[in-house]
This record gives C-alpha cells, structure tokens and sequence, in this order.
C-alpha cells in the first residue's frame, strides 16, 4: 500500500455510510486543530477573566476643595452611644430626628436597651431564643476582651490599644517595600483575612478630632496619637453568606458580631506583628477612620449606592478594619481601582429597594451632598461627611430601624447584586461586568432576586432562616472537594 | 460533583469538535453555518454548566432558569441551523 492510499483509507465501512468518505489523516489532523483551538479559546478567555477580575486604575475617591477630615462625633453610632452629646452636646439632633419622623426617638434612650429589649417570639421565624443566643454570642468574644466599643468608633479599646510600649527595640530589615507589603499580606492571610490593601495615610479620611467616648472628650493625631502614621493597611474579613442572607432577622446578627469579632482579631494580630518587627502600629476597626474610604483608596473595591465598599467576588459582605503604621511602602502602595461596580450601581437599586427605613439613596448618580428627605432641612444632615462624591444614605434612618428591629440588620448587603455565593458563574458574571452596556446591567440586576439570589425587604426571605440553620449539616467530613469558607455550606 | 460536571462538559467539547470538523470536511458549509453551530453548543453547554453548578450550591431556581435562559436559546439556534443549513448540507453531499 502506496502513502497515496493510506490517505485515502474509508473512515467507515463505505457499504454502510452514503456520505462521502474522508480520509481518517486528515480528518484527525483537523480534530487535533479544532481541539487546539477550542483550547486557545478557553485560555484566552480565562486570561481575559483574569485581567477583568484586576480591575483597571481609578482616579479613587472625589472631593471637593478644602474639604475637611470629619469630626468623629458626627458619627451615628458615637454619638448615639455618647450620653454627653446626644444628651448635652446635641441634644436638638434628637428633636429634630424625632419631629421631622413624627415618632418617639432618642439615639442614646433608645440604644441602652438595643438587642435586649425585646423577648424571644418561637413562634417567629429569625426570631427566636436561638436567633438571639446566637447574636449574643457572635459578639461575646469582643464583650469578654472588654473591647465591643471599638464597634461604636471608641478609639484605644484593648484589643486595638495605642500602646507602643511593646515595639520591638530592633528595626527589621524586609529588604524592600514590596516583600514587606508580601509579608504583611500572608500573615493577614494567615489571620482570617480574605483581601488586605496597603494605602498612604490621607488625613482626608481621618477622623479629626476623634472622640474617646468612654471619658468623653476629644483626641488629636498631633497631640494623643503616638506616633505619626505613614500608611493604613486595610483589611477586609469574609461574612457568612447564608447567614448574611437571614437579613433583617435576628439571625444575621451572628454575621455581623462575629466580622467584629475576627477585625478585631486579625487587626489586632497584624499590629503586634508589626510591633514585634519594630516599627509602630494601631489596630482600629470602625473607629479612627472612614475604612470604606481607606479600603477604596487601597484598591479593594469600589464605594456602591448603599455606601459600602464592595469587592469583586464578594460584594458588600466583608467588614473593614485597618492597621495604622509607620512603615513607608514607597513604590508597594496599592492603589485605587475600578471594575464598573460603582456603574452597575446606577442601573441597580436592589439595595435601596429592600431597605426597611428606605435609607438609601434612589439618585441614578452618586453626588457631593445628600438629596435624601429632609436634606434641606437645617442641621439634618449632620451625620454625613459632605464634599464626597457618593451617593449618601440617612444613617439615622438605619440606625433607628436597628432599634426598632433590636438587631442590626444587613438587607443592603444581602440583597446587593455583587453578593453571590463563591462559585465559578458568579465571578464570571463579575469579569463581564465592565464590559456590559447599561441595559444589561439593569438585567443582571432583575435578574438576581429572580434567580433567587438577595431579595430581601422588610420581614426574612422566607426559607433562609432555616437553610442557615441545615448549613453546617454534614461538618463532620467534606465530599465536595473543595472548602466553601465564607460561602454558602449546603453541598 | 463539580469536578464532575466539568469532565462531562470537557467531553461534550470535544465531541461537538471532532462532529463539526467531520461536518465541514464532508460538507461545504455557508460561512456563518460554524458560527452559529458553535454560539449554540457554548450557550446550550453554558447553561448547562450554570445549572449544575447553581444546583451544587443549593439554589434549584438559579439551576433552572439558567437551564432555560442560556441553553434554551442555544438549543433553538442549533435546533434551527441544523434543520435548514445542516442537514440540507448532507443531504447535497449524499447526492
């Protein structure tokens, strides 16, 4: 048999085959091609995924001219729990709050009984004694460390101590900015963290004069602060999906107590780290500073309609904490990024949509001062850092849906379209996203709640509860080869 | 499962591959009939991957509208190419 007939060999029996026969070379010479190139397809867009997923630079954070760093006792939660200024300081705040709302209201009254006010309901979904042990225990660790207030913007608590007494008298050398930048982030990542960002210290985002509300006066970074601070590393710890997704229930408290819980601990951890290594550091978790603004600036996420930081892959369920150091990075900064989240955020309103109190702004774009009800009020706006581009929400109004509630609550970050599960079709909807025109955008919006993803409003998404409560069934042992930490744990 | 599925997924590929590279040896298709046979298979196959993926993380009406939103869709383009460009297209080569 001569080549020319090898090649020409019947792919089939030509008895049993009408069509034209192809020669069996060739015909697998051209599979191996297409094969190849189905190949090269799946890398290139894996590649592409990949870049999409790194975000582009962004200009970071828009203010005005001279705008100014916020003074810490315009803060809700500090002024709430303060009894010298709701009481003394501004007590017209709650006047104002109450009459404009038409409703009995006092920030700091109403917070003395928060979580304790009202009695376990068995009968009521999210609501029971095992809804609320579990919040209360949530916390525990932070109550036990004497360290809860760090939550309400109390500066210098133990765990977040200003201490410096334990720098170590030796300098390491990290060899250069960037393996120390390395460094930080593995042992973040050691801690519990699950992004870590290192930005410069911008006074602008700073809480000036911060406010020691324990002994109720004011502290400076020039004069009580002890060192003076050169970079904020941001560090950003996971929420747990389905329990996130109880909101507004007394379940998902547990979510929320515990992200205080691992701030403070992976913070509090990274500065002595930093302190064994001879340098200065503060742990701080919602106090001191803006961490959304921080966490922005250091290219973790891009700041949403409902005022939260949101991350690629994670959306809004993550809490903040920072750790202020005298380390200089130099050319190791991280930097502002975008991935058309904020974009997105213009086509979507799911998070304004399922705010109990409607808190949340419906202004198709972010501004520089607050357009929500009763802005133009004299004085009602005080709780907000005006001169920022964002879109601005009532806070107060949120605050005392907290109290009405006696829970916290997390609809604006359950039903966030950028909250998804961590599997590979919800990252890949988070790469196409900047690439997606505006009418797709407010697809992907509708479409997630009629996925039956989010969907939350004023009462729990039925179902949820309960699904919470099956996900740790089969802990003992892991079939589905993968560990689903922070994510969703039916499998 | 997930690992799975995408065996499966893999193997489909691969099969859809060599049928269309057999296709195109024994028949002379219009230029966009490729085209549109792939759009369909990656739609059908990434619905199918959505499905199963959404069922795995427990959320069955995610697996099924995206069953029918993504593979629907593709089923109909490979359903359509294939009555009046394909099988036209054998047709003419048993001829």
């Amino acid at each position: 048999m001569n080549m020319q007939d090898k090649n020409t060999l019947p792919i089939q029996n030509p008895d049993e085959d009408d069509l034209p026969n192809i020669s069996r070379r060739s015909f697998f010479k051209r599979a191996a091609l297409a094969g190849t190139g189905v190949m090269v397809a799946g890398g290139a867009a894996l590649a592409a995924s990949k870049a999409s997923l790194s975000g582009s630079r962004s200009k970071g954070i828009e203010t005005i001219e001279n705008f100014k760093p916020k003074d810490q006792r315009d803060v809700v939660l500090c002024y709430a729990v303060s009894p010298k200024l709701s009481q003394e300081v501004y007590p017209e705040r709650n006047e104002q709050y109450a009459r404009l709302h038409n409703k009995e209201f006092h920030f700091n009254y109403d917070i003395q009984t928060f979580e304790h006010k009202l009695p376990p309901d068995n009968t009521r979904e999210g609501y029971d004694q095992a809804d609320r042990a579990l919040g209360h225990a949530s916390w525990f660790p932070l109550i036990a460390a004497k360290s809860r207030a760090q939550a309400f913007t109390q500066p210098n608590t133990p765990l977040h101590s200003w201490d410096q007494s334990d720098v170590d008298a030796e300098k390491y050398e990290f060899g250069s900015a960037k393996r120390a930048a390395t460094m930080i982030r593995s042992a973040a990542r050691l801690f519990g963290a699950v992004r870590c960002g290192i930005t410069r210290f911008d006074k602008r985002f700073v809480y000036d004069p911060m406010y020691d509300i324990i002994h109720e006066r004011e502290l400076y970074w020039d004069k009580d602060f002890p060192f003076e601070p050169k970079s904020v590393i941001v560090i950003m710890t996971p929420m747990d999906y389905d329990n996130v997704a109880t909101s507004p229930s007394w379940t998902a408290e547990g979510a929320t107590g515990n992200g205080y819980c691992d701030m403070s601990k992976i913070s509090c951890q990274i500065a002595k780290f930093i302190r064994g290594m001879g340098y200065n550091a503060v742990a701080a978790g919602n106090e001191m500073a803006n961490s959304v603004a921080f966490a922005i600036q250091a290219g973790l996420g891009e700041g949403g309609r409902n005022s939260l930081c949101l991350a690629p892959g994670l959306g809004p369920r993550v809490r903040i904490c920072k750790v202020f150091t005298n380390i200089d990075f130099e050319d190791a900064y991280d930097y502002p990024r975008t991935w058309g989240i904020a974009d997105f955020c213009e086509s979507c309103r799911k998070c304004a949509e399922a705010c109990p109190p409607q808190a949340i702004s419906y202004d198709e774009k972010p501004g520089f001062e607050p357009t929500y009800e009763f802005a133009d009020e004299p004085g009602y706006t005080w709780n907000n850092h005006i001169g920022i581009k964002k879109w601005y929400s009532d806070a107060k109004k949120c605050f005392n849906f907290w109290i009405e509630n006696d829970t916290s609550c997390l609809n604006c970050m359950a039903s966030c379209t950028f909250n998804e599960p961590d599997y590979w079709h919800h990252w890949f909807v988070m790469a196409i996203n900047p690439a997606m025109p505006r009418f797709i955008h407010y697809w992907m919006s509708e479409a997630h709640p009629l996925f039956g993803y989010g969907g939350q409003s004023g009462k729990p998404v039925p179902g949820k509860v309960e699904r919470f409560w099956k996900s740790g069934k089969g802990m003992n042992t892991n079939k589905s080869m993968k560990n689903n930490i922070g994510t969703a744990g039916i499998s | 499962m997930e690992a799975l599925q995408w065996f499966c997924l893999g193997v489909i590929s691969m099969m859809a591959a060599m049928g269309m590279v057999y296709f195109q040896m024994v028949v002379k298709p219009k230029w966009y009939t490729l085209p549109l046979l792939i759009l369909g298979l990656v739609l059908v196959l990434f619905g199918i991957a959505w499905g199963g993926s959404s069922l795995i993380e427990g959320y069955p009406r995610s697996s099924a509208l995206g069953i029918l939103f993504f593979s629907g869709p593709g089923l109909l383009i490979l359903a359509l190419t294939w009555r009046h460009l394909v099988a036209p297209g054998f047709k003419n080569a048993e001829n």
